[in-house]
């Protein structure tokens, strides 16, 4: 029987990105997916990245996350097809104008200025648009848009090439925890023995770290998501509206994929699309994009976010968990564009033992200690 | 009679002829070019328009969908299917580099994209939103019934005879305004010594008389409120039911070989629609995999210029596998693997039928290839049920089943909904299992999966060699599947060449019939 330096639960993008890393650093390394790999949550993102977030870690980690994400395609000789298109929020009120210049004053001094562009400017990104109830716009340049399945592909054949062990249909039924050590994780009579496990198991994390004897505050929260057929290439920008309560944004196939901000389902609701969404998403989008009333909706699909009380992420390992068992989940909604730095990160902490500054805030103890990031801005 | 003018040219129809018809008639049987390759398409089959990708527009009506507009009167149309220079310059790479666009080398490899990103990103053969016409103010209903029955044909008959002889309300929805499915235009015959136009006469006549409504319209699939709708060119209507019985029948998936994408490569259901009008004309040749074709080839020998190609028939000449089609904007000749050339303007197959399985599996049923027989089945009990208690699955969507068997299997299938079991059992009696017949190997490396993104065998066989063979990593690695005909034209050919044994469909994705936004607004606005 194979013996593991680390054990990765979870073939999600973080999960496969943390085995990437750590493989890198000469690691013995195996994944246990419990479906196919990507199933679980990351090939249902919306596919934006953006480093504007509300709280200052955030901001720090996806400043340097997205340098990651940029050049995920050098690293993995596979293309994320990452642009940079910029985000575009669409504001209507005083109090989110206020908000967004407060916020400006942070990002500026960790050198991600946004600006104001107002919406005449506005209305030249979105082509066509009905900007009316809207008294001002903010772009955040440094922001952009990629393709999440092959970041998930991309790792997946890379991890080949490095002879990663991928088990697909594993799911972790157990834990043996011997004098408070994690020493292995069981499917039905199949034993994995490592020195590390690593989950990475997004919404689910709670009820596998529950197996383990470790109890994670992470809660998944459906949404919904869909796209249009294609159309000419014609908005740039990923826009937000919380004015419309709606996201919007165009694939370089020429899909526009959106969804609403505020209709969620607590808990494990069936991955059901709802007409509920289909009728709220196409009213509202219509009312920002007229003349899309003509073009078809093509698909839709829902997936969940993995949230955390805070909404961030929670990274590393806790002393009073069974030694060796590490989380990296919860992200919020942020997961995806987060998992290249996520990984080089966890890799340090489970290989080396070092916990990197980045990664700093991210504790599991910070809820028990009340040091929460207070992150608002999840769309 | 109405006229029909396009390209110059000009015909006299008889009214209520279906516009892509006519242009067949015409000789027009390029209707769009391809987003990726920009190659020459046309309608494929009967059971799938492809309206979303033609561009074809009616003087004073705008962007209309062939296959569902009939021609009322004098009719000036203007068929837009010019190719721009980035997608000549993408299918040129596309070819050389073995795959393009989404998943090719450029995109794929960071330099070249690069290079390559503000090309790809304006090259692609797709509309401008300013080219789709303003939604008319449609018709929107709200509708409730005890069992509504997704398709018309033998089978979705079957259930609602045996369903009104219960004197149980119900609706039946077909993508075609007239019952009959695949047999509504064949003089075959069937068991009883009626043919099968002549069954679905009697019976629809008897639904008629029961007064059971036969919608016209494609089915969105279902969502979570247990609720879907119908959308047609002119109306929406969302239904609520407590039963739902799909009986959406089966298809024939393309044959795989080098040119299957030509404008005048269609199915034989769409060829026997075509024929029903008078407009299959010139030199015709039918490759049959299964007795229909060749059934259908001894019925239109007697006043067309057919020709069979039959790879387990007699005749030494005819009796093998197409390897290519030759032509350029349409079918011009077949080449046989045995070297005959035929000169031919277009060429119909009848291949082994698949399910049209794409509403059942979005749905949640579960569907498998048997590898050895390469037949596509669902998993459901004898009497159609499936896991869950309010869904039925009727007829050759169960891929057991094929023609009169699954008239029989519907007429059981309604009576088991209501839990008339022992009703349904001398139904049962009368069916026959199919019959395993394995499809063709032959195929070429350049042929057509999936016609809408463009995905070729190469990319499939490219997938496996990357180690994506699960059917939901090949359907993002290669975009097969997630176009416009949302899966109906390649699962089965997908499925069959990711060949794994017992593989499920990759999960479909609502709405299944791709729908207006602006249609999709008036969900709950409800006129009563």
């Amino acid at each position: 029987m194979t013996v593991y330096d680390a054990v990765i639960i979870g073939g999600g993008a973080v999960g496969l990105s943390t085995a990437y890393n750590l493989r890198k650093k000469g690691l013995r390394v195996a994944v246990l997916e419990k479906n196919y790999v990507g199933s679980g949550s990351s090939t249902r993102n919306g596919g934006g990245y953006r480093v504007h977030f509300g709280s200052e870690h955030n901001v720090r980690y996806m400043v340097e996350g997205r340098k990651r994400l940029l050049n995920l395609g050098k690293e993995l000789r596979w293309n994320p097809t990452a642009l940079e298109t910029g985000y575009l929020w669409l504001l209507a009120t005083e109090a989110q104008i206020d908000e967004f210049k407060r916020l400006n004053q942070t990002w500026s001094s960790l050198g991600v200025a946004g600006r104001f562009i107002g919406v005449k400017a506005a209305s030249e990104l979105l082509p066509g648009a009905n900007l009316e109830g809207l008294t001002e716009a903010f772009i955040g340049p440094q922001d952009g848009t990629f393709h999440h399945d092959l970041v998930v592909l991309g790792y997946q054949a890379r991890l080949r090439e490095l002879g990663v062990e991928v088990f697909e249909q594993s799911p972790v039924e157990g834990f043996t925890v011997d004098s408070s050590r994690v020493k292995a994780a069981w499917i039905g009579s199949k034993q994995f023995e490592a020195e590390k496990f690593v989950l990475c198991a997004g919404a689910w994390s709670s009820p596998i770290a529950q197996l383990a004897g470790v109890s994670l505050p992470i809660r998944p929260e459906r949404r919904e998501l869909g796209v249009t057929e294609p159309i000419k290439y014609f908005i740039k920008p990923f826009t937000i509206s919380p004015y419309h309560g709606i996201y919007l944004a165009q694939g370089l196939r020429g899909e526009i994929r959106g969804t609403v901000l505020d209709l969620k389902t607590d808990g494990f609701a069936p991955l059901l699309s709802t007409l509920e969404w289909t009728r709220t998403y196409a009213s509202r989008i219509i009312k920002l994009l007229p003349f899309i009333s003509n073009i078809r909706l093509n698909r839709q699909w829902s997936g969940y976010y993995e949230m955390t009380p805070d909404h961030s992420q929670i990274m590393g390992s806790s002393s009073k968990w069974p030694e060796g068992f590490y989380v990296a989940a919860g992200f919020s909604g942020h997961g995806m564009m987060m998992s290249p730095l996520t990984g080089e990160l966890m890799a340090e902490n489970v290989a080396d033992g070092r916990v990197p500054p980045l990664m700093r805030p991210y504790s599991p103890d910070r809820f028990e200690r009340n040091e929460l990031i207070h992150e608002a801005m999840v769309f | 009679m109405p006229w029909v003018s396009t390209c110059g040219k000009k015909l006299n129809v008889e009214e209520n002829t279906p516009l892509d018809v006519a242009l067949n008639a015409m000789g027009e049987r390029f209707f769009f070019s391809s987003v990726k390759y920009a190659r020459p398409r046309g309608v494929m089959d009967d059971a799938y328009p492809y309206g979303h990708n033609m561009r074809v527009y009616l003087e004073g009506e705008g962007l209309v969908n062939p296959v569902t507009q009939n021609v009322k009167h004098d009719v000036n149309v203007l068929l837009r299917r010019e190719t721009t220079l980035g997608s000549k310059v993408s299918g040129f790479f596309s070819g050389k580099f073995k795959a393009g666009f989404q998943n090719g080398f450029f995109f794929r490899n960071r330099l070249g994209w690069r290079a390559a990103r503000r090309a790809i990103t304006s090259s692609a053969n797709l509309p401008r939103f300013s080219e789709f016409p303003t939604i008319k103010e449609d018709n929107f209903k709200r509708v409730k019934t005890g069992v509504l029955i997704v398709g018309a044909g033998l089978a979705g008959l079957g259930v609602a005879e045996s369903l009104s002889e219960l004197e149980q309300e119900c609706i039946l929805v077909d993508t075609h305004a007239e019952p009959g499915g695949r047999t509504r235009f064949s003089e075959e015959i069937c068991g009883n010594g009626e043919t099968y136009s002549a069954l679905v006469k009697r019976v629809s006549e008897g639904l008629e008389k029961a007064k059971i409504e036969l919608v016209q319209g494609c089915f969105s699939g279902v969502y979570e409120e247990k609720t879907g709708f119908i959308v047609s060119q002119k109306a929406v209507t969302r239904v609520d039911f407590d039963y739902l019985v799909y009986a959406t029948g089966s298809r024939n998936p393309p044959p795989l070989f080098l040119g299957n994408d030509l404008p005048g490569v269609f199915s034989v259901d769409y060829a026997l629609r075509l024929n029903n009008y008078n407009a299959l004309k010139g030199k015709v040749v039918i490759y049959s995999e299964d007795e229909w074709g060749v059934s259908v080839y001894n019925r239109l020998k007697a006043y067309l210029n057919v020709k069979l190609v039959n790879p387990s028939g007699s005749d030494a000449e005819t009796s093998s596998r197409i390897v290519r089609v030759e032509g350029k904007k349409s079918v011009e000749a077949v080449v046989l693997e045995n070297g005959t050339r035929i000169p031919a303007e277009c060429l119909v197959y009848s291949t082994v039928r698949q399910p049209s399985l794409e509403l059942p599996a979005q749905a949640g049923v579960k569907y498998e290839l048997d590898s050895n027989t390469g037949l596509i089945a669902a998993q459901v009990d004898m009497n159609g049920a499936s896991d869950k208690p309010w869904l039925w699955l009727a007829g050759s969507v169960t891929g057991l089943y094929e023609l009169e068997s699954s008239y029989h299997h519907g007429r059981a299938v309604g009576y088991s909904v209501m839990g008339h079991r022992e009703s349904a059992q001398q139904f049962l009696l009368k069916t026959q299992r199919r019959k395993s017949t394995r499809p063709s190997q032959r195929i070429s490396d350049k042929a057509f999966v999936c016609f809408c993104e463009d995905v070729t065998v190469a990319d499939f066989m490219e997938a496996k060699a990357k180690g994506f063979s699960h059917p939901e990593k090949t359907k993002r690695f290669t975009g097969w599947g997630t176009g416009a005909c949302q899966g109906k034209m390649c699962v089965a050919n997908g499925l069959i060449l990711i060949g794994v044994n017992h593989c499920s469909p990759y999960t479909q994705r609502l709405p299944v019939e791709p729908t207006t936004l602006g249609s999709l607004v008036h969900m709950e606005k409800v006129p009563r």
